[in-house]
């Protein structure tokens, strides 16, 4: 009985990893790609996306949930972009010019929606989420009406040929790849990009010296419960503000590193997705609104994208068309933001039923532990 | 005692002022350098004779700038080098001939595109030329290129027009 409880408990816990696994794992034979490839674009992939991935989980620990409002960043991350462009940067003093360029922008933009998201605390999510559509309507004012007239744009290859905005899709010719080509190894039939997994780890380590640190702390006891937070002398609104903020321009940084190894982006769009996928991928990783950690990110990252990677070949075998994996690609993405946010509500409503039997004198929840709370 | 934490208190911000300040300067500076280093050029290669002078093309001739891949350029020939930064080693080689040509450039800041003549590179004088760019296309023309028959209405070249996403 004991036994079937805690399988239960387990599956409820991982649920989102487990369904992904065995989706993952079902689409593998019927795509007809090797095991080589799939672990060299899975790799490549790795140090596309882990950045942005890993740019969420300070408001996870500060209890503001998944930062929508991460948008804001890799929209200042593409400004620093098409500023560089426009001098014609290239290379790594092109990105790191980039990074220079959009971090004030993105400070002033996570500084902007940290204290939107203090005016709307418990609806961060929906709040950032929206802000995101509200930011977007700004960057396109800026970016299709102002640069070239106030913003002086000189380059004509990204330049509209009327004169002002920029062009629909830019050519990033001159940094593409360049921080992944730094320091490439070859192991075998695989290509590791060094370099990009050093600024990776580099920002583990960051993650991990940063939750030792009195901010660190201050976070994670905002995160557990703010009024107590607040009682203790910890000053809530400044936290959370902070943790938006180095969220923001960790975005930033990650849409950089994004681009860089696509080589172009859509300057109207590019963004778009961004959150989306990035909150998809730690979703699959196992974490909650409330609880994640590094670990979820990695493997979030590598699960979700060997099934992006599977899905439109195996879509194409399976069903004779490649449009129905692109269809599941997308459908997955919003789906496991969807199941996840639903089997927490449920966690959390079990919990809360398991804890309440406890006080009532029933021995199940009398060692439970606390609802959902903080990531270690 | 009261006038001493006044004079402290004074001290904090002007400390913090000039901290702060030195702080962003560091910045721009750092993006200044970043700029200066990372600025990019387009190098055409002319290995053509030079006219009014007795300087000649090289019937062949390997061109080697900084560390990219070496071209081989035949009389008359010109190739392009994507380069960044302003100081760049080119190194010639003729067939034939056992000693290499070194020679240091320095490209200017504000030129995109810098055209080198290899023959004026090769005697030592200044290897830089105009470069004339092929006539732009303006936007009246290019919207002409795209006027449908019959209508007479110039329309824009749907690939440029951004598409804007709906929420």
């Amino acid at each position: 009985m004991s036994g079937k409880k805690s399988f239960g408990r387990f599956f409820s816990e991982n649920a989102v990893v487990i369904i992904f696994l065995l989706i993952t794992v079902a689409c593998i034979k019927p795509s007809g790609l090797s095991l080589t490839y799939i672990g060299q674009e899975m790799l490549t992939r790795l140090g596309r996306d882990s950045f942005l991935v890993l740019a969420l989980l300070l408001p996870i620990y500060a209890g503001m949930g998944l930062n929508f409002g991460m948008t804001l960043g890799a929209m200042s991350g593409q400004i620093g972009l098409i500023l560089a462009m426009n001098w014609n940067l290239r290379g790594v003093d092109g990105l790191i010019f980039a990074v220079l360029a959009g971090t004030p922008i993105s400070v002033l933009m996570g500084y902007i929606c940290g204290v939107v998201l203090n005016k709307a605390k418990g609806r961060e999510m929906v709040t950032g989420y929206i802000l995101a559509f509200f930011i977007n309507g700004v960057y396109q004012f800026i970016v299709l009406y102002m640069m070239g007239v106030a913003v002086p744009i000189k380059n004509p290859a990204i330049l509209l040929s009327r004169g002002y905005g920029i062009r629909n899709t830019l050519n990033l010719e001159g940094v593409r790849q360049s921080l992944d080509n730094l320091g490439m190894i070859h192991l075998g039939p695989f290509a590791l990009p060094m370099a990009t997994y050093a600024v990776i780890a580099v920002l583990c380590v960051f993650i991990v010296w940063f939750k030792r640190t009195k901010l660190g702390q201050d976070m994670r006891a905002v995160g557990y419960d703010m009024a107590v937070a607040e009682a203790a002398g910890v000053p809530v609104n400044r936290t959370r503000v902070l943790a938006i903020i180095i969220s923001t321009v960790l975005a930033c940084f990650g849409q950089i590193i994004f681009l860089q190894n696509m080589g172009n982006f859509a300057t109207y769009n590019a963004h778009d997705q961004t959150s989306f996928f990035a909150i998809a991928a730690i979703l699959v990783g196992g974490a909650s609104v409330k609880r994640a950690t590094i670990p979820n990110v990695f493997i979030g990252v590598v699960l979700l994208h060997v099934l992006f990677i599977v899905s439109p070949l195996a879509g194409q075998n399976l069903f004779g068309s490649a449009m129905i994996g692109e269809y599941f690609r997308q459908f997955i993405g919003y789906g496991v933001i969807a199941l996840s946010l639903v089997l927490y509500a449920w966690r959390n409503r079990k919990e809360i039923e398991r804890r309440r039997e406890g006080f009532r004198g029933g021995t199940a929840g009398a060692a439970a532990a606390p609802a959902e709370g903080v990531g270690k | 005692m009261s006038d001493a934490r006044k004079t402290s208190k004074r001290k904090v911000p002007l400390r913090r002022t000039l901290v702060r300040t030195a702080l962003i300067l560091v910045y721009v500076g750092l993006m200044v350098l970043v700029f200066v280093f990372g600025k990019g050029h387009t190098l055409l290669v002319d290995n053509k004779d030079v006219a009014g002078t007795d300087l000649r093309a090289y019937s062949l001739v390997k061109i080697t700038v900084d560390n990219l891949k070496p071209s081989e350029e035949t009389k008359g020939d010109r190739d392009m080098f994507k380069i960044k930064g302003q100081k760049h080693r080119i190194v010639l080689e003729v067939p034939g001939d056992p000693n290499k040509i070194v020679r240091y450039v320095t490209i200017p800041m504000g030129s995109e595109i810098v055209l080198l003549s290899i023959p004026k590179l090769a005697a030592g004088q200044d290897p830089f030329e105009t470069f004339v760019p092929a006539e732009a296309v303006t936007p009246d023309r290019e919207a002409q290129s795209f006027t449908s028959a019959g209508s007479g209405e110039a329309t824009t070249p749907s690939a440029e027009v951004p598409v804007l996403p709906t929420p």
